[in-house]
C-alpha cells in the first residue's frame, strides 16, 4: 500500500479508533456482577467446608449415639431402675404415698454416667442434623444464586 | 433468664445427686460392717478402684431393691439383686405387700419370687420396707428378663 493512501484513509477515518474505544467499554453493571459472583464462589466454598464438617460430626455423633444407646440398654439391665419405674404405672398410689422412698430408690439405680452419655450424644446428634441442614439449604441457595446471575433466569 | 434457669436446675441436680449419694454411702458402710452379721461372713473388694468409685457402682442402692428371694425368715427376706448384692429387708407390720391387684401377708412370700421393694434404711444396713411388689415370673411375664449369675 501506498504511503499515501495511508495518510489519506488515515484522514477519512479519523474518528473511528474513539468509536473502537467505546465499542469496548464494559457493560453498565458488570463490575458489581463480578464482585457479587466472586462473593457467591467464595460462600459456596464457605458452605461446601461447613457441610463437610457438619457431615462428618453428625456421623461421628451417631455412631456415638448407638454406642451410648447399648451402654444404656446394658446398664439398665443390669440395674434395677425399670422395675421402680414399672411401679409408677402399677401402683401410683403407692408411689405418692411413698414419693419420698421411691425417688430415692429410683434416683439410686438411675444409670446417670451412661444417661448423661446418652443425651449429650442425642444432644450433639440432633444439634449436627440441625446444621448440616442450614448447610445443605444454604448450599442451594447459593448454587441458585449463582445460575440466576450465569443465566439471567430461574 | 436462661442462664438463671440453667443454674437452677444445675445446682439442683448437683443437691440431689450430693443427697442420693451421701444416702447410699452411708448404707453401704454400714451393710458392709454389717456384713459378717448378717450373712455370716466377710465380703471382700470393697471401693476395688476409682473408676468403679467415679461410677458409683460400689454404693448399694439404700432405699430400695429389685430382686430375687434367697431367704425367708420370720419377718426378714434375703434378696438378691441384679448386681448380685443381697439385702435384707425387714417387713413392718404395716407394710404393703402386693401379688397382681391383691394385697398377701408377709408369710405368702416365697423364696424364688422375684420382688420390687422400697422403703427407709436403718444402721444395720437393712431396708424396712414400706411397700413390697410381688413382679410376674420370667416365665408369667411376655417380656423375657433374668438376674446376673
Amino acid at each position: 500500500m501506498h504511503p499515501l493512501s495511508v495518510l489519506v484513509y488515515m484522514r477519512d477515518n479519523q474518528e473511528k479508533p474513539f468509536e473502537y474505544e467505546a465499542s469496548v467499554t464494559p457493560p453498565r453493571g458488570l463490575f458489581s456482577r463480578i464482585i457479587k459472583r466472586l462473593g457467591l464462589e467464595k460462600e459456596l466454598t464457605l458452605v461446601k467446608g461447613n457441610l463437610k464438617f457438619f457431615t462428618a460430626l453428625l456421623a461421628m455423633f451417631l455412631t456415638l449415639s448407638v454406642f451410648a444407646l447399648i451402654g444404656v440398654k446394658h446398664v439398665l439391665a443390669k440395674s434395677s431402675f425399670g422395675p421402680f419405674i414399672s411401679l409408677i404405672f402399677s401402683d401410683p398410689g403407692v408411689v405418692i404415698k411413698y414419693w419420698h422412698s421411691f425417688t430415692f430408690a429410683a434416683f439410686e439405680s438411675m444409670p446417670g454416667i451412661t444417661g448423661m452419655a446418652l443425651f449429650l450424644s442425642v444432644a450433639f446428634l440432633i444439634l449436627f442434623i440441625r446444621l448440616a441442614a442450614f448447610a445443605v439449604e444454604r448450599f442451594f441457595i447459593v448454587i441458585k444464586s449463582i445460575n440466576k446471575q450465569k443465566y439471567g433466569h430461574k | 433468664m436462661a442462664v438463671l434457669f440453667g443454674l437452677a436446675i444445675l445446682m439442683g441436680t448437683f443437691s440431689m445427686g450430693v443427697a442420693v449419694g451421701y444416702r447410699k454411702a452411708k448404707f453401704s458402710y454400714a451393710w458392709g460392717e454389717n456384713y459378717h452379721r448378717n450373712f455370716g461372713g466377710p465380703r471382700g473388694g470393697f471401693l476395688r478402684n476409682f473408676s468403679q468409685d467415679f461410677m458409683g457402682k460400689d454404693f448399694i442402692g439404700a432405699h430400695g431393691t429389685f430382686g430375687q428371694i434367697i431367704e425367708v425368715k420370720d419377718f426378714e427376706l434375703v434378696v438378691r439383686g441384679k448386681d448380685n448384692v443381697e439385702k435384707i429387708i425387714i417387713i413392718n407390720k404395716d407394710a404393703d405387700i402386693r401379688h397382681f391387684q391383691d394385697t398377701i401377708q408377709a408369710e405368702n412370700l416365697k423364696v424364688n419370687e422375684l420382688i420390687v421393694a422400697i422403703g427407709e434404711p436403718n444402721d444395720q444396713g437393712q431396708i424396712e420396707a414400706k411397700f413390697i411388689r410381688v413382679m410376674p415370673s420370667p416365665s408369667d411375664s411376655p417380656v423375657p428378663f433374668k438376674l446376673r449369675k
